[in-house]
């Protein structure tokens, strides 16, 4: 059973001893959801930057309100550093964009670890957990997780392996009509080449080197985010982008 | 064309030379890119020969002749500074996309109702009208192609863009998405057209796409399949989620055309929006949920009215709104206007009555609407009206009468029938029940077709009574006892009324969320995520899980169908079968 946290919010209980909450299905307005995951690293490495990176995670969600199916996202932000408790702290669940406060990204400090491996996992398991709920409820729903950091996991509890039988778990199960998950890396070249490897080994779908921790570089990061967060959702509501005409169809 | 650093020179055909900047650029696609100077956008293609190669010139020139506020053509060429065309401009026009407006939580915000639904696809019915007459053939008129236009209080009206990928003359459309696609089709007509905005103004009625929600045997992904096999959400299989809006809330016409359309394959021009009129066949909602049983609940949309709730049903199917106007259910017609909230209203053979406790009068208004509504005098002084059942019965200082309509001419009366002594000021009138405290005992006074009981009750005895319902054999009552403690007594009597069995438990508040049927089942609703259902006389209780329950639905009866209030809306709940 799930905890009622609120009106609108309920808890909800992973494996591993995570927890995600999310937005009561029976309050939700539309028909069809594209969920939304962004673990952003909150680790002492990230201090010289962390402004930056917040404002990057607030311009991509705000990005979202102008899409056109910014009606049928459901976004988690959730900070990781081994400073919170579990190594995690979830800004907000599953929400619609409307009910997002900008400002609780301000809040977020920078420092300890880098459990990286927990927070892919919680978030891959978040997304599949609240789109079973979904499913029992005869809601469509596709999911695109990102997870941001600067650095190698130093402390979690989790192995890449369970975050790859995770995620191909919602595969075989088919809850979700696509999952894409990506790992970002932000000022992370000197390990670019472990990141690459732990995105192979946990079945994450890609990586990407967003290059240095500029504002510049930062903001393309925010862009990427919400154009990647729009298509994916223009996908689920009308099958794909137009697609070329046979001659004969 | 001249280039300059951050800056294009552009000639707008018709219209002079006009500088591109940088804080023009809006954005970039496979063929080319978009600035937006003034009220004026811009498509300058990458391949400027390929632009020729494709006629793309005598193109616009020919969309260029739709005149049409709602269609955003091309207005003339754009030619760079040798006069070679390089692209085309068009009026700009600000909207929301389309699928905003299929989403519930857009249309609270923003006051968005059914007849704005009603107006908004009738206008884009109006545009794929015109552009049929025009030879023109929309093709990929997807959701995001189509911009709403809407403030509160003005009629929603649409505007269609993309229109460069319009198939006209000799130049046919090159792209379609698969969502709006008529896969029956071997080539696009005027009915690909029909098909592809009946799949869009669908959702702007109900919020879910006709070929989504879930059909056992088919995957989430499967859209163009199920497009394919005519599975729709029309499909007695179909389960979709609770989000989706009640199909009730598209014109008949238009709805028998749907379901034709999507369910049966039929092809051809839909009737406008505005065509009213009543289904042919209603069309039902199915939500599979999860229940101790393994069935699944029925949910279906039976009145709702924008801006005006609901706020309460009666069993004979009478609904009354915040305005104050009453409406039959049945019909979807109004029964009577400003009538009071504590009014009572039943329903006799000869039409309509209404107790009218402002006016201490009666109303009566005839079945069909002829003779409107006629006042009816109180027969004697009395202190109040009670109803229970279709029977009104007057109370005086001393005595429960029953009132009978006698409308044998031009001038109808209430007449007196048979009467009761009771203890009127130490009477709790609830109901279709009342209790009696006759100093510190308590009385349950329970009418039925044999006339009046009052049954000696002590599990009410010291208790104050908040609530109460009764039906049938059953009565249900709240109480409140000394401590301030809520507790809950539910009666079910003998086909005598002189003895009862008595269940005493808690109750969470005041309120008794519950409906009881004639014929003996009563569903209650405490919980979030659960209604228990159940047969008092025989013990039968099946309670059904639900995350679609929810102590929000106000449930109700109309007849043997249990009926629930929810954001001022009227909703059927049954078992599927």
């Amino acid at each position: 059973m799930p905890r009622l946290d609120g009106t609108d919010v309920e808890t909800h209980t992973l494996g591993g001893n995570f927890s995600f909450t999310g937005a009561r299905i029976t309050d939700l307005g539309a028909t069809e959801y594209t969920l939304v995951d962004i673990e952003v690293d909150m680790s002492g490495s990230v201090i010289p930057f962390r402004a930056d990176l917040i404002e990057a995670v607030k311009a991509a969600v705000e990005a979202c309100r102008k899409s056109p199916r910014s009606e049928n996202l459901l976004v988690r932000v959730a900070a990781f550093s081994t400073a919170y408790h579990k190594g995690l702290n979830e800004v907000h669940g599953f929400i619609p964009l409307s009910s997002i406060d900008p400002a609780a990204y301000d809040t977020l400090r920078a420092g300890g670890g880098t459990p990286l491996f927990d927070a892919c996992y919680s978030g891959v398991g978040a997304s599949n957990a609240y789109a079973k709920m979904l499913y029992d409820q005869e809601f469509n729903a596709n999911a695109i997780s990102f997870f941001i950091t600067d650095g190698e996991d130093t402390d979690s509890t989790i192995r890449p392996a369970q975050i790859r039988a995770e995620i191909e778990l919602a595969q075989r199960e088919e809850l979700l009509e696509s999952h894409v998950s990506i790992l970002i890396g932000i000022n992370a070249r000197s390990c670019s080449g472990a990141l690459r490897d732990f995105q192979r080994e946990a079945g994450i779908t890609q990586y990407i080197d967003a290059g240095d921790a500029t504002k510049g570089k930062l903001a393309k990061l925010a862009q990427f985010v919400s154009q990647s967060i729009s298509s994916t959702s223009q996908a689920l509501g009308t099958g794909g982008p137009s697609q070329a005409i046979a001659a004969t169809i | 064309m001249t280039s300059r650093k951050g800056s294009v020179k552009i000639v707008l055909e018709g219209r002079g030379a006009v500088t591109l900047r940088d804080g023009d650029y809006v954005t970039s696609g496979g063929e080319g890119s978009i600035y937006r100077t003034g009220q004026t956008v811009v498509k300058l293609y990458t391949d400027a020969d390929k632009m020729a190669r494709d006629g793309m010139p005598e193109k616009v020139k020919m969309l260029a002749r739709l005149q049409h506020p709602g269609i955003v053509a091309p207005h003339g060429l754009v030619l760079d500074d040798s006069g070679k065309p390089i692209g085309f401009y068009m009026p700009f026009v600000d909207g929301e996309p389309m699928s905003r407006v299929f989403v519930s939580d857009y249309r609270t915000r923003t006051g968005f109702g059914e007849w704005d639904a009603v107006a908004l696809t009738q206008c884009m019915f109006d545009i794929v009208a015109y552009a049929h007459t025009k030879q023109a053939l929309l093709v990929d008129a997807n959701e995001l192609n189509w911009l709403v236009h809407f403030t509160k209080g003005d009629a929603a009206a649409a505007s269609v863009i993309d229109v460069d990928s319009w198939a006209i003359g000799r130049w046919p459309a090159t792209v379609i998405m698969p969502s709006i696609r008529d896969w029956s089709a071997k080539t696009f007509s005027t009915e690909t057209d029909w098909f592809a905005w009946a799949v869009v103004a669908f959702q702007v009625f109900t919020g879910i796409h006709p070929y989504k929600g879930r059909i056992e045997g088919y995957k989430p992904g499967d859209l163009v399949r199920r497009m394919k096999d005519n599975a729709s959400v029309f499909d007695r299989r179909a389960k979709l989620p609770l989000s989706v809006r009640g199909f009730s809330c598209i014109p008949g016409p238009l709805l028998d055309w749907f379901q034709a359309t999507f369910q049966h394959g039929k092809r051809g021009s839909p009737p406008a929006p505005t065509t009213m009129g009543k289904p042919a066949k209603a069309a039902q909602i199915m939500r599979a949920v999860t229940t101790a049983a393994g069935g699944a609940l029925v949910f279906e949309n039976l009145f709702a009215r924008a801006g005006d709730p609901v706020t309460r049903v009666w069993a004979n199917g009478a609904a009354r709104l915040t305005s104050g106007e009453v409406v039959d259910l049945a019909t979807g017609g109004t029964i009577a206007h400003q009538v009071p909230a504590d009014a009572e209203v039943i329903k006799v053979p000869e039409g309509w009555v209404i107790s009218l406790p402002t006016t201490t009068d009666f109303a009566h208004i005839p079945f069909g609407g002829t003779g409107g509504r006629r006042f009816i005098a109180q027969p004697v002084p009395l202190r109040r009206v009670f109803r229970a059942g279709e029977t009104l019965f007057g109370v005086t200082d001393r005595e429960l009468i029953e009132l009978e309509l006698n409308d044998t001419g031009s001038r109808p009366r209430m007449i007196m029938d048979r009467r009761w002594n009771i203890l009127v000021g130490a009477t709790t009138w609830l109901d279709d029940v009342a209790v009696t405290d006759v100093f510190g005992n308590a009385f349950v006074v329970l009418p039925h077709a044999g006339g009046i009981s009052q049954i000696r009750v002590p599990e009410l005895d010291g208790r104050t009574v908040v609530t109460g319902k009764a039906c049938s054999q059953f009565a249900a009552f709240t109480v409140l006892d000394k401590q301030g403690v809520y507790g809950r007594v539910e009666l079910t009597f003998d086909k005598t009324f002189t003895r009862y069995q008595a269940w005493v438990g808690p109750a969470d508040g005041p309120e008794l969320n519950m409906a009881i049927l004639p014929r003996g089942v009563v569903a209650t609703i405490t919980d979030d995520f659960e209604i228990t259902i159940f047969v008092p006389t025989t013990g039968v209780v099946n309670k059904v899980r639900d995350t679609g329950v929810s102590t929000a639905m106000k449930l109700a009866t109309w007849g043997e169908r249990i009926v629930y209030l929810i954001d001022g809306a009227v909703w059927q709940m049954m078992m599927a079968p």
